[in-house]
């Protein structure tokens, strides 16, 4: 597992680090550095985009600076991998290990790293049909939705079961996924109304009905990736749905704790919603705040802070953090 | 009787459902739904209260608003607290909230004077689930402190038999543990007087 992201002079994360667990719950203000940070893994493995350091460096950052994320992983590695750039564009990753150095545990982390995803589904990519493929993958935007749940279906017909057990308890007047084919040979989704007297096409559906959709069918595939982000996984969702958002996202990081027998996935998440953030009452470890200086952020984790109890003792979290005595609110001129 | 119920989660309701229409017997009990009622846990009870009061007065024309709170590490209610409210108590709040509000309410032909029904667990619900179950929680042994052998983290795992419970999991054991305690509500009497002990007294004399 991944315990930590260090940032140095990229972006607004000047000099900082990321810790993580299984879950991470990032809250802050918009630019504060979250949607940056998660999404640093993939650019570490590839060290895209392939520019000069100061094209990424940090506001007001002395020239000739390079920039580097340095990814340290815990059990079982116990290794880091740093990726950096230089004034002439990136170099080449450094890694370090505590124990024995190998080829294998570099195509491991890299193999690590290369699975990860970041989801920021759309609606539109997700009710997308498609021409279905054997090792059909869901994109990061959603699209292949379509291909994805009819490998589930036709794989696993147990996950699609419990996937629509679920669907059904989050959308009552839905009981299926169904499919059918439409125009040139591609695949389309459906859902069936409870009773099954109506289906509704999927470009018919609500967005929060596809979003939701989008992010059950995650946390029901047989084989996730290893590492996952999610951005804003309760955009375009009531709030009273959310507490299922957060269930399914901790299936996906606590599977024994959902029944499930797969290696947990690393879940890291953002969020601008108060609702979202109440959920995590009972699990502060889960959350880290972003807070935004001028131009730099820092990353805090919330159960460090030595005055959290005394703050929520008579507090809702997502209160609390919206008033600001959390921190990671917007700055006010 | 016509009874509306203000829950934090629908795992909450199913237990509080049922052991209220343990309290009253079988066929007395009719819901006011839908919707359901949530609030978002404590202070929002108490924010909250006032206007599914004046739902189920002026619109559901309810008999009683029942409210159920954790009181977590809060003063839990004593018996003499009742004429002499403490305001750090969460079931004094909460009368003192639902006595203003039910006297404001402005008299509808017809309808009988709403009641209110409010217990608190202590310091969870998760409490309730376990009496007579290890660790034995009772109000009696959570004022003790230290030595009872249990917080809310614990009693959660020892309810749920993990860390990261999902509401599914949660209304399973709610409901089951409910019925359990349905059979035997001397239990909950016995171990929870005061939190639990004030609901049934309130819902007995609807």
């Amino acid at each position: 597992m991944i315990k930590a992201i260090r940032f140095q002079n990229y972006k607004v994360l000047r000099d900082t680090t990321l810790p993580l667990g299984n879950f991470t719950l990032l809250i802050g203000p918009n630019g504060s550095g979250k949607s940056t940070a998660i999404s640093a893994l993939q650019k570490a493995r590839t060290l895209e985009p392939r520019v000069p350091a100061q094209e990424l460096a940090s506001a007001g950052s002395p020239p000739g600076r390079d920039v580097t994320i340095e990814v340290e992983w815990g059990e079982p590695h116990h290794a880091s991998l740093t990726a950096r750039w230089t004034s002439v564009g990136p170099v080449a990753h450094s890694i370090a290990a505590r124990g024995s150095f190998s080829n294998e545990l570099q195509q491991t982390l890299f193999d690590e790293l290369g699975r990860a995803r970041v989801y920021s589904l759309d609606a539109g990519q997700l009710a997308q049909a498609v021409v279905t493929q054997p090792s059909m993958t869901l994109g990061e935007r959603g699209e292949g939705l379509a291909g994805v749940l009819d490998r589930l279906r036709d794989q696993h017909p147990e996950r699609f079961d419990a996937l629509n057990t679920e669907l059904a308890r989050w959308l009552p007047e839905f009981d299926r996924v169904l499919f059918d084919t439409v125009g040139s040979g591609q695949k389309a989704i459906f859902l069936g109304t409870r009773g099954r007297k109506h289906r509704v096409p999927a470009w018919d559906l609500s967005q929060g009905t596809l979003l939701a959709l989008g992010i059950l069918t995650i946390a029901y595939l047989p084989d996730p990736p290893p590492i996952v982000g999610f951005e804003e996984p309760d955009r375009g969702l009531h709030p009273r749905l959310l507490r299922d958002v957060r269930d399914a996202l901790y299936r996906l990081a606590y599977p024994k704790d959902y029944g499930e027998s797969r290696p947990p996935v690393q879940v890291m998440a953002t969020t601008h919603s108060p609702y979202m953030v109440d959920l995590f009452q009972d699990h502060l470890q889960d959350i880290v705040i972003a807070e935004k200086r001028g131009n730099e952020a820092k990353f805090e984790p919330l159960a460090q802070r030595r005055d959290i109890e005394q703050i929520l003792h008579d507090a809702h979290l997502g209160d609390a953090w919206y008033t600001g005595v959390l921190g990671g609110v917007p700055a006010v001129e | 009787m016509k009874l509306v119920l203000l829950a934090e989660s629908s795992a909450d309701e199913a237990a509080i459902r049922i052991l209220t229409e343990a309290i009253r017997g079988p066929g007395t009990v009719q819901w006011v739904q839908p919707p359901t009622f949530r609030s978002r846990g404590w202070p929002a009870v108490r924010r909250d209260l006032p206007a599914v009061i004046q739902y189920a007065h002026y619109s559901a024309n309810a008999t009683a608003v029942i409210a159920v709170v954790d009181t977590n590490d809060s003063v839990p209610h004593e018996a003499a607290h009742d004429g002499n409210p403490d305001p750090t108590c969460r079931l004094c709040a909460l009368r003192a909230t639902a006595d203003a509000t039910v006297g404001r309410l402005r008299p509808v032909t017809g309808r009988a004077t709403l009641h209110v029904a409010l217990g608190a667990a202590t310091p969870a619900i998760e409490a309730w689930y376990l009496c007579g179950k290890p660790p034995y929680p009772s109000e009696q042994k959570w004022v003790t402190g230290s030595g009872r052998g249990y917080d809310k983290r614990t009693l959660k795992r020892a309810a749920y038999g993990v860390d990261h419970a999902g509401l599914v999991l949660m209304t399973t054991v709610a409901e089951t543990e409910a019925k359990r305690l349905a059979a035997s509500l001397a239990l909950l009497q016995m171990h929870f007087p005061r939190g639990y002990g004030a609901l049934e007294t309130e819902l007995l004399a609807l």
